[in-house]
């Protein structure tokens, strides 16, 4: 029952995506028609995404083991939280998250037409639909969650051990798939402008929002995965350039790199080439990471699975670069000549070198991961490409790009005049410099960190200098308040600000994450019942140890008091589960969270027979300021993007009048 | 006075940043006996794991590696030597960072090289237009052309996006501005005049020559969108060699090269390794009628041809698959006993008696399947098997 709603939802969802495709390409021909039907097909398109996920959800919470899906990643056992998001578990049920996204967002840009998208528009959701018809017949025909099974299990296994213990991944996934998918949408416009031919500002425009809708979601997921890595994995970190976690940083970069350099395009007819490749790359590069971690190709935590899937998405991959390379050819005469820049030393200029930097970022990040399977492809070389590299190549670009973000803001449009923008940087240069000497004559040791310090305190004194000319001049302007002059000053220019404070929580960012990873330290001990250790000024003794159980698992729990001096932080309970579907324990840690730095317990063995465990105690520094980073980012990025009253196609409602705008054509016209 | 204390406080403030970094550079990390191991297996892999260093790992394999690591620097040994004794056991492949030599250095240099000429690219590209610079505009153009940026400026105020009805400049359609290159490139120019206007640090004076230099392109902008407007049809290229097929060439050059590359080192890469029985790959009967059934073909074709060894593997692969780890046991020794080098039979040995707990014979059956085939898909999972992992 439940299975044959879905795989009818599915089926309607397949047909409708397909007809979309034609529906669009007529209505992009003007069919009026078309168009009606084309509305209709797409809405289509969303109900049978959505009934799809509806039958899974309804399978997953009834335990209906007769359907594949439910007899491999259910359970009778799991709490309903857990199942419910179960749905995203395994592969077959994500591709299902990721349809219910890709044509929620479909639906979402066939109702908001940008007044000068009304041309592309029909074009991007052709290409919306063929990308929607790819994913159909993938969870149809590559990976379907609604076979059955015969004989039916009594029970399944639950899903895997890692995913049902920390409530972070209910948001961690939905939030990736929503950055991942959303950058469909400027492919598709991308598409759109390279078939209609114009490849100007208009497409550049109408994606600007939606590039960083995607952005936004992209950035709130890896952060968050990166605090469920940190919370759940007890390995005491949360960045391990995992080939899972490089698939999401990967079109990240080009992201940001395209977020940057379509703000030229909007002032200039120049670079149409590279912002068109950035988009149609940034989509590719969501295609390659899923590729790379749901195909299998690459074993890792997170890739769970191996099937089908593989041959399909690379088929897809190569279709997409062939379709845009083709496209790139036969559209080579309206895609130059382009206009030059003014000169190096200009917003346009630092806006290159970003792209430079952040596109080089993902080529370093790309070529590392996928650079064992090529060479034992080439000479069968078998090597390794872990931390070690990625930090040595990606940290001085990371540091180079933390310079532009405090230099560019600062750098006028078109040319700058050295020495006024010398005078502007002369000040926060001096706090930066005035921080590294505190900082390096106070006896802090590590030359990355501190050069992290002294840049991140630039950077933030430019913003800081920003905002307060911005509120002064509000000021002067309005006679407000100080609070009032701040919020004028804001609204007024809500995307500069918005960005600035995006850069804060970078900077925010890379202090933490420089912090972390220089000074932490650690200290692991074997301990009875009793007995205690010091790591640092931290006091750990352990108190008792436990055995729970439960249907779902076993676990042994350590009790732990953590002190430090005379101040008690408590007892902490890490622990090692044991799950009928897994062989090895799942450590679980257990984290004192602090401003200024988080202790953070682990359990590698415990014997609770004797009442001895070793008891691991990792001190990280400043760790939870690059949680708060993650959330001032998305607040920034909200600010900068918050759809303002008088955006273009609310307008839209309000009728212009022709004697609003006469004289402006008419002066036009002169 | 106030110039030469500038001076003197920036001289103060950089010898005091640079004297802050050299101490910083200088100070030893903690020489702790911990700290150093930890240095050290960070530069290693956990061959068990997926991707954790053996520093972060919390598995056995790790904390005996860390031992070893301790033992070997206790003893006095440099970090290099203690790596390559890691190395001589488990190949390159232990190392976290990919080594230097040989084919591998790619991985290093192709992303300097490409950073490099983005640079490269980037710089050239922001110094190439200097001609709009001086461009000569005479001062009823630059009249018209502030005149311009009024109407566009009420415009996008009036209706932000919206298309002015009956204005000749802009062309019928539904792209109001930018469907001619010459209507793109005066919107853009517009654009930047009001960025330069708008967008500059609040409270600032707008700088005089920056202003003059936009307001100047927006002049030349528009005179060539009037231009373009007064004769409707472009010229017709030059036959033969125009810019856009030579374009459209070096597109489909570039593009097909690519993709010849990529489509190369995909399909090899994605050839299957190793062909035969893969301990991963080589999947299971899924049904135990499947399995009968296969086990019986098998004993039918080892009745008619007992020295197919390769037959008498699988059969073994597939009882063992069962759960017939003794009946397996006894169809691998008679391969050994026709080919004592047969990899496939000595790994199954050596997981059968892992698996039973004789981990003497396991050891020498695996070490020798591994000696023999180093490179076998099924070798990681032996290395695993012989540093005292868990059985999959």
């Amino acid at each position: 029952m439940r299975a044959v709603l879905g795989q009818l939802g599915l089926s309607v969802g397949f047909a409708a995506a397909v007809g979309g495709v034609a529906w669009w390409l007529l209505a992009a021909r003007g069919g009026q028609r078309a168009k009606a039907n084309a509305r209709l097909a797409t809405r289509m398109m969303f109900t049978g995404a959505l009934v799809a996920c509806a039958a899974l959800v309804w399978a997953l919470v009834t335990h209906d083991f007769s359907v594949r899906y439910v007899a491999e990643n259910g359970g009778r056992a799991v709490p309903l939280y857990y199942t419910v998001i179960s749905l995203w578990a395994a592969l077959e049920g994500s591709i299902l998250l990721w349809l219910a996204v890709l044509t929620g967002l479909a639906l979402r840009c066939m109702r908001t037409v940008h007044p000068r998208a009304v041309g592309l528009q029909p074009w991007a959701m052709a290409t919306l639909c063929g990308v929607a018809v790819f994913f159909f017949a993938l969870a149809l025909f590559g990976a379907n969650p609604f076979e059955l099974v015969s004989p039916v299990p009594a029970d399944g296994p639950g899903p895997n051990p890692l995913l049902q213990d920390h409530p972070l991944m209910g948001a961690h996934p939905p939030l990736l798939y929503l950055g991942y998918v959303g950058m469909a949408v400027p492919f598709a416009y991308a598409v759109a402008a390279l078939v209609t031919g114009s490849t100007g500002r208009a497409w550049v425009l109408v994606t600007r929002r939606w590039t960083l809708f995607a952005w936004t979601c992209l950035t709130a997921g890896i952060i968050l995965g990166g605090w469920w890595s940190y919370e759940v994995l007890g390995w005491g970190g949360y960045w391990a350039w995992d080939p899972v976690e490089n698939a999401s940083i990967v079109p990240w970069f080009t992201a940001t790199a395209l977020l940057h350099s379509v703000m030229v395009q909007e002032r200039r007819a120049t670079l149409r080439v590279w912002n068109l490749a950035l988009a149609v790359a940034t989509f590719v590069l969501v295609l390659v990471g899923t590729f790379l971690t749901r195909s299998g190709v690459i074993a890792s935590v997170h890739s769970f699975t191996q099937s089908a899937v593989g041959p399909m998405l690379l088929g897809f991959i190569a279709v997409v670069l062939l379709g845009a390379g083709g496209l790139f050819v036969w559209r080579a005469d309206r895609l130059g000549p382009d206009e030059g820049l003014d000169g190096v030393l200009s917003r346009e200029a630092v806006f290159l070198a970003n792209n430079v930097i952040l596109v080089g970022l993902a080529f370093t990040v790309l070529i590392g991961t996928v650079f064992p399977l090529l060479l034992e492809a080439v000479n069968g070389q078998r090597v390794s490409v872990g931390a070690p590299y990625f930090n040595r190549m990606a940290v001085p670009l990371a540091l180079v790009l933390v310079v532009l973000m405090g230099v560019g803001p600062l750098v006028p449009w078109n040319l700058a005049d050295p020495r006024a923008l010398g005078r502007r940087l002369v000040g926060p240069a001096g706090v930066g410099l005035a921080v590294v000497a505190a900082l390096g004559l106070g006896g802090l040791r590590g030359l990355a960190a501190l050069a992290v310090f002294g840049l991140a305190a630039f950077v933030l004194a430019t913003i800081i200098v920003q905002f307060a000319e911005g509120i002064y001049a509000a000021r002067a302007s309005t006679g407000a308040a100080w609070p009032r002059a701040a919020l004028v000053a804001v609204g007024r220019r809500r995307r500069l600000y918005g960005g600035l404070i995006v850069h804060a929580g970078v900077v925010l960012a890379a202090v933490a994450i420089a912090a972390s990873h220089a000074y932490a330290y650690e200290g692991q001990r074997e301990l009875r019942v009793g007995e205690s250790f010091t790591v640092g000024p931290y006091r750990a003794e352990l108190v008792g140890v436990e055995q729970r159980s439960s249907p779902r698992k076993n676990s042994l729990v350590a009790r732990v008091a953590l002190s430090r001096g005379e101040a008690s932080y408590g007892v902490h309970e890490p622990s090692l589960s044991f799950y009928p579907s897994t062989t090895d324990a799942i450590g679980t840690p257990s984290v004192q969270t602090r401003l200024g730095e988080d202790v953070y317990v682990t359990l590698p063995a415990i014997d609770a027979q004797r009442g001895v465990a070793t008891v691991r105690v990792t001190v990280n520094p400043l760790v939870v300021w690059l949680w708060v980073a993650g959330f001032v980012m998305v607040a920034g990025a909200l600010l900068a993007g918050w759809p303002s009253p008088r955006a273009p196609w609310r307008a839209r409602r309000r009728p212009v009048r022709r004697s609003e705008v006469a004289p402006a054509a008419e002066a036009v016209r002169q | 006075m106030r110039r030469a204390l500038l001076i003197g406080v920036a001289v103060i403030l950089l010898a005091a940043a640079g004297l802050g970094l050299w101490r910083a550079a200088t100070t030893p990390a903690p020489a702790d006996a911990q700290a150093q191991v930890q240095r050290v297996a960070a530069t290693l892999r956990c061959p068990t794991c997926q991707n954790l260093s053996a520093a972060d790992s919390p598995s056995r394999v790790a904390a005996s590696m860390r031992a070893i690591i301790g033992e070997q620097l206790g003893q006095g040994r440099t970090p290099d030597q203690v790596r390559r004794f890691f190395v001589d056991r488990y190949g390159e492949w232990i190392l976290l960072s990919p080594p230097t030599s040989g084919l591998a250095v790619a991985v290093w240099l192709v992303p300097l090289l490409a950073v490099a000429a983005g640079g490269v690219g980037a710089l050239r590209f922001a110094r190439a237009d200097t001609r709009r610079h001086d461009a000569k505009v005479d001062t009823g153009a630059m009249r018209r052309a502030e005149w311009a940026y009024d109407a566009f400026v009420a415009h996008d105020m009036a209706a932000a996006g919206s298309r002015p009805p009956g204005s000749s400049l802009v062309p019928p359609g539904d792209l109001p501005w930018a469907s001619t290159p010459e209507g793109e490139a005066l919107e853009a120019a517009l654009v930047s005049l009001l960025s330069v206007r708008t967008d500059t640090p609040a409270g600032q004076p707008v700088d005089p020559r920056t202003d003059r230099r936009a307001l100047a392109r927006v002049a030349v902008a528009l005179g060539e969108a009037e231009a373009a407007e007064r004769s409707p049809d472009p010229p017709l290229p030059a036959p033969g060699g125009s810019r856009p097929d030579r374009r459209r060439l070096s597109w489909t050059a570039s593009s097909l090269a690519f993709l010849t590359l990529a489509g190369l080192l995909l399909a090899t890469n994605l050839a299957p390794r190793g062909a035969g029985l893969l301990v991963s790959g080589n999947l299971p009967p899924r049904t135990p009628q499947d399995a009968e059934q296969a086990i019986a073909a098998y004993r039918r074709e080892l009745a008619t041809d007992p020295a197919n060894t390769q037959v008498r593997v699988s059969l073994a692969a597939t009882l063992l698959a069962q759960d017939q780890p003794r009946e397996a046991g006894r169809e691998l020794a008679q391969v050994l006993r026709l080919e004592p080098d047969n990899a496939e039979a000595l790994l199954y040995s050596g997981m059968i008696a892992a698996r039973s707990g004789n981990a003497d014979i396991a050891r020498v059956a695996l070490q020798r399947f591994l000696d023999i085939a180093p490179d076998h898909p099924a070798a990681p999972m032996a290395r695993r098997l012989l540093a005292g992992g868990q059985q999959p």
